[in-house]
């Protein structure tokens, strides 16, 4: 299967590309013929403090495993890694207290093979699967009301998962056709292209349009007409031929 | 929709506190035989409330100055109460006040051990006030101090999320009638809604706590319930808030508490995503 994946990414107005706190995988654009694909997003959250690192080591681990139970085993040696990498740091005691509380991320992977699927995802970042002019699939979430600002996500402190490792939202061997689109995205985009499709507005259309040189002002002008919360913005959008 | 400003370093918003520094404080709180006197839970209600707002703003490179704090001080004068570097000073980042406690003590904590369990560890405790207890209570002046205070930062922030301002007291004003001034105080407004004053008592009676109540039934004393009617109605996006939070909220919770702190409010302020299975940690 041909797979051509590319990814595109802004931090929230007001906040430096180093504060940005989502991640992503793949890194570059990704344009080969394979048996296997993975992508996956992460959300690290604003009310919490090293949320990046850890965002970035969950999707990492996503590129890597066979399955969602894979990476649940793998689970505590990504929270070690995250616990001693941050310890390691002289910290004021603010960053300390935040330390004590955790990361925590949303997290959405996608896993590509001939002609099926499957999809893990915690939290509220979302995965739109379209075919031509439809909406075949969108998971987890289904409706703009169901975003709010009070996810449940995955932390850094096994402590803090016990509901949340019980309800990891798989969807394994859903199908796909040549032709078919994945789109991976953080939660306020997200929100966006559910409204904009509740609308019946084919958002599609506007991510088949997206280049590298024209997301800026995309984000921006969705940002200025108040379409767009003012967050973090990734998307991963994945074309299979 | 208002009261739905965001909160950034680009539009931050101010949150002021007035502390109640008089005589009548040096009573015991919450009744009975109790040891614990009511300048004592003053300071430790502000620190309280001060340390948790740092660590709301504190990311990974530092603190982020999505608030700017002041604290007024009344009993034997009004005025701002920050110590040694930050004295004198009316309105600070709260990057500055992190930066700046008057000492760090050490304290017991128990702590994520990282491999899922807990340990019980040293740590740092910031302690920026100390029980003080002499004068009468102008609360009346306090108030009239605070109005000064926000209409010069409203003027500055014309479309900030409307100033807070949290009074911790006993209610027992000693310069007249507070109501009316309070009633003014709330009027100032941004272009996101009026400013909102919240109280939290901190009476000798004892009582059970109460936490936003919407009634004033249910309230020991009439001091009680002077404040209660003088703090704002919850705007909706702050109930919303704090039922996903778990309180339960009606159209008339106010900004009120007796005999409790008001730490909870702090997570009821929207700065971005918050999980709703993080977990604080005891101390």
């Amino acid at each position: 299967m041909q797979i051509v994946a590319e990814s595109f990414w802004l931090p929230k107005i007001g906040h430096t590309l180093a504060e940005y706190e989502d991640a992503f995988c793949p890194k570059t654009k990704f344009n080969q013929n394979v048996k296997l694909f993975r992508a996956a997003i992460a959300d690290g959250a604003a009310e919490t403090s090293f949320s990046k690192k850890w965002a970035n080591l969950l999707v990492q681990k996503c590129c890597m495993v066979n399955d969602p139970t894979q990476f649940i085993q793998e689970l505590p040696k990504l929270q070690t890694q995250w616990y001693t990498e941050v310890k390691n740091q002289d910290m004021p005691w603010y960053a300390q207290e935040k330390f004590y509380l955790g990361a925590y991320a949303a997290m959405l992977a996608l896993k590509l093979e001939e002609n099926t699927y499957e999809v893990m995802a915690i939290g509220d970042a979302c995965l739109f699967h379209i075919r031509g002019e439809h909406l075949e699939n969108c998971f987890p979430l289904t409706h703009s009301e169901q975003f709010n600002d009070r996810p449940f996500l995955l932390s850094s402190y096994a402590n803090n998962n016990e509901e949340i490792i019980a309800n990891i939202i798989v969807k394994s061997g859903l199908k796909w056709e040549n032709g078919d689109e994945f789109y991976l995205m953080t939660d306020a985009l997200a929100c966006w292209f559910l409204e904009a499709y509740e609308k019946n507005r084919r958002p599609w259309t506007k991510i088949r349009a997206l280049k590298p040189s024209n997301f800026k002002k995309f984000i921006a002008k969705l940002r200025r007409t108040k379409a767009l919360h003012n967050d973090d913005v990734t998307l991963i959008r994945v074309i299979t031929k | 929709m208002p009261y739905s400003a965001e909160i950034s370093r680009a539009n931050p918003s101010c949150i002021l506190f007035m502390i109640d520094q008089s005589f009548s404080m040096s009573d015991p709180f919450g009744g009975g035989d109790s040891q614990i006197k009511k300048k004592d839970a003053v300071a430790d209600v502000i620190n309280k409330l001060l340390q948790n707002f740092v660590i709301k703003c504190a990311k990974d490179e530092g603190v982020r100055d999505y608030y700017y704090i002041g604290v007024i001080g009344y009993g034997n004068q009004v005025g701002p109460a920050f110590g040694g570097g930050l004295v004198n000073r009316e309105i600070v980042p709260i990057s500055q006040i992190a930066e700046t406690p008057a000492r760090v003590e050490e304290r017991v904590k128990k702590i994520p051990d990282g491999a899922g369990g807990i340990i019980e560890q040293s740590i740092k405790f910031p302690v920026w006030f100390d029980a003080i207890a002499s004068g009468g209570t102008p609360m009346c002046q306090a108030l009239l101090f605070a109005q000064d205070i926000l209409l010069g930062w409203l003027n500055e922030h014309p479309d900030c999320f409307p100033p807070l301002v949290i009074n911790i007291t006993d209610g027992e004003a000693t310069d007249g009638n507070p109501s009316s001034i309070a009633q003014n105080l709330k009027s100032l407004k941004s272009s996101d809604g009026e400013v909102l004053l919240f109280n939290v008592h901190l009476s000798s009676y004892k009582g059970i706590p109460i936490q936003f109540p919407a009634t004033e039934a249910g309230l020991p004393e009439e001091y009680a319930k002077l404040l209660f009617n003088m703090s704002s109605i919850l705007p909706d996006s702050i109930k919303e808030t704090a039922a996903k939070e778990g309180y339960p909220v009606s159209d008339g919770t106010r900004g009120f508490v007796f005999n409790a702190d008001m730490v909870a409010l702090i997570n009821f302020l929207d700065i971005g995503t918050r999980p709703s299975n993080i977990r604080q940690t005891s101390q």
